[in-house]
């Protein structure tokens, strides 16, 4: 039942929530040692979506599988998930260092692996601190820990720069980089298009509970937004513009001869003023951003929307 | 609290999900959490306090033995509700304080196989009310008969002793796993101690005033009323029927448990 090369599948999963649908027909692979950004805007059903990889949450319909079987039915699921959904959802009368013992404990992890973690993240000075006294980047440190705690071959992270400092953002993002540099698979939700920008390999991108687009990230990227040129013509644009819709381009032009132009290539752009005997003052291949095919593909599945103000 | 590389460690992390570590896990859980250390203590001191004023408190030694005897039990048992509440209060804790802030949803990503998890926490609350109910009785028993004195001395043979004190603690590990169970499956604390009361004390009395012989019957084997056979130092009943009053609780238990297993398991979180 494994397939190579992936780690955590998903066939036409749905989830209700009596009339709600919280997700609709998923189907998407998360591959080894990728770093996945699981992408969409707020109530999209990421969150629904890593909980029932994990066994939290149990679909309405579909199949989910991690190393090719139920997660339920690892013998080690601590070595084999790591996860952080919510990094509050400890007690908070607990100290740091009980916390992530008690979780060790489980997989009959040494006590030794527990100072090693908190080492790792910093929170080896308040270990014997309640939880409930930390703050939010302490406590989203701690469920780091505790997602790194029995070496898994996967992260689950939720939203794990969410109410981080800048330092905090920069720490994780680090330390996603440099665990999936060592083969560790990443699947990383967010609602910041720049996190992902920084970190994913691959993105699923999601809203309202459906797929939207699924592939490495520039694929993605490309598919949902094409790319434009942006040209500055020094005298009449009129003869380049018309070679340039001759060729199959779009043209919008601006003032001061700017022209830019969608559907061509940079180069045939050039070619093409070459021949109309135009001269360019500028030729810029202008890329596609993540926020851009962000919000191409979402525009119709953001859940709550401002009114377009006027 | 700068980048840091997960380094290779010295020790070697290779570990597999076991009932014997997720009851360790549990027990730790529990002692972890102040409240739970608490109630422990409490239900450990208070009783042996109660049984010692108590006979302080009495005026003169009874003349026989079997009277002796009596003063020393009632001092022990007669207020057998205050140990008993005080762990139902312990294993709520141990249940409701995995829904405090979410917390479960930690625990069952580390044990997706949940009824584990239901199991593990039994353990820590069958284990901890018997032996303290057990060791607080047997120490108040101890200093009673110590402190009333004549002779020949109240033993722990005596008639009906052993009964007592091993009864009393089976039927409040009973009440702690049902209080454990309720929390389970109502995951607040206070929803929960109501309920189990309300189980032990108020239902059977409820049931008992509807005058139809099944009623009756089915009311007699609830585990509030089948605990009074274990704690109490005379019984008319025969000892058959004793036997019977500790499969009734243990069903009822067992019942309770297998019911909050079911539900934390179906549950989505």
């Amino acid at each position: 039942m494994r397939r190579a090369g992936v780690v955590i599948e998903l066939e036409n999963v749905t989830k209700r929530y009596g009339e709600t649908v919280a997700v609709d027909d998923l189907s998407f692979v998360v591959r080894t040692g990728r770093v996945t950004g699981l992408l969409g805007p707020n109530g999209a059903g990421k969150s629904t979506t890593m909980r029932m990889i994990l066994n939290l949450h149990r679909p309405t319909s579909g199949v989910i599988r991690v190393d090719g079987r139920p997660f339920a039915d690892d013998p080690a699921p601590l070595c084999a998930v790591g996860a952080m959904l919510d990094a509050h959802a400890v007690h908070p009368g607990r100290t740091a260092r009980d916390h992530l013992r008690s979780i060790a404990m489980t997989h009959r992890l040494s006590p030794g692996r527990v100072d090693e973690v908190l080492e790792l993240v910093g929170l080896s000075a308040v270990a014997g601190r309640r939880v409930g006294a930390f703050s939010l980047g302490m406590g989203q440190r701690l469920g780091i820990a505790a997602a790194l705690l029995g070496r898994p071959h996967t992260l689950v992270l939720d939203e794990p720069v969410n109410g981080l400092d800048p330092d905090g953002v920069v720490w994780v993002r680090d330390l996603v980089r440099s665990l999936a540099a060592s083969g560790t698979t990443v699947l990383i939700s967010s609602h910041l298009m720049s996190e992902m920008a920084q970190t994913a390999d691959d993105l699923i991108v999601m809203g309202r509970g459906k797929l939207l687009a699924a592939g490495p990230m520039d694929e993605v990227v490309a598919a949902a937004v094409a790319g434009s040129v942006r040209v500055r013509v020094d005298g009449d644009p009129a003869p380049l513009s018309a070679a340039l819709g001759e060729a199959g381009g779009g043209v919008n032009r601006a003032e001061d001869g700017v022209l830019t132009v969608t559907g061509l290539a940079s180069e045939k752009v050039g070619a093409l003023a070459l021949r109309s005997s135009t001269v360019l003052a500028e030729l810029v291949p202008q890329h596609a951003s993540l926020e851009e095919a962000f919000f191409a593909l979402t525009t119709d599945s953001v859940e709550y929307s401002a009114p377009e103000a006027s | 609290m700068t980048a840091t590389t997960p380094a290779p460690s010295s020790t070697q992390a290779a570990g597999r999900l076991t009932f014997g570590g997720i009851v360790a896990s549990e027990s730790l859980k529990a002692r972890s959490l102040r409240s739970v250390r608490w109630l422990v203590a409490l239900a450990l001191l208070i009783p042996i306090a109660i049984a010692v004023i108590t006979v302080l408190s009495q005026g003169t030694v009874p003349a026989r033995p079997a009277d002796r005897l009596a003063a020393v039990l009632g001092a022990v048992s007669d207020t057998n509700y205050i140990p008993l509440l005080l762990l139902v209060s312990f294993a709520t804790v141990v249940a409701t304080s995995e829904y405090e802030r979410g917390a479960a949803s930690v625990t069952f990503a580390v044990v997706p196989r949940r009824t584990a998890i239901v199991l593990a926490k039994v353990v820590v609350a069958v284990v901890t009310s018997f032996v303290v109910s057990l060791v607080s009785g047997t120490v108040s028993f101890l200093l009673a008969s110590g402190i009333l004195g004549g002779a020949p001395a109240v033993t722990l043979a005596s008639p009906d002793v052993a009964r007592v004190l091993a009864g009393t603690a089976l039927a409040q590990a009973a009440s702690a796993t049902i209080a454990l169970s309720v929390g389970l499956m109502l995951r607040s604390s206070i929803a929960t101690v109501a309920a189990t009361l309300g189980f032990i004390y108020v239902v059977p009395a409820l049931l008992q005033a509807i005058p139809v012989q099944a009623v009756l019957w089915f009311a007699g084997t609830l585990p509030g009323p089948e605990s009074t056979a274990l704690e109490v130092p005379d019984i008319s009943s025969t000892p058959g029927s004793l036997a019977w009053s500790v499969v009734a609780i243990l069903a009822w238990t067992a019942a309770t448990v297998a019911l909050a297993s079911v539900v934390v398991r179906r549950r989505d979180v």
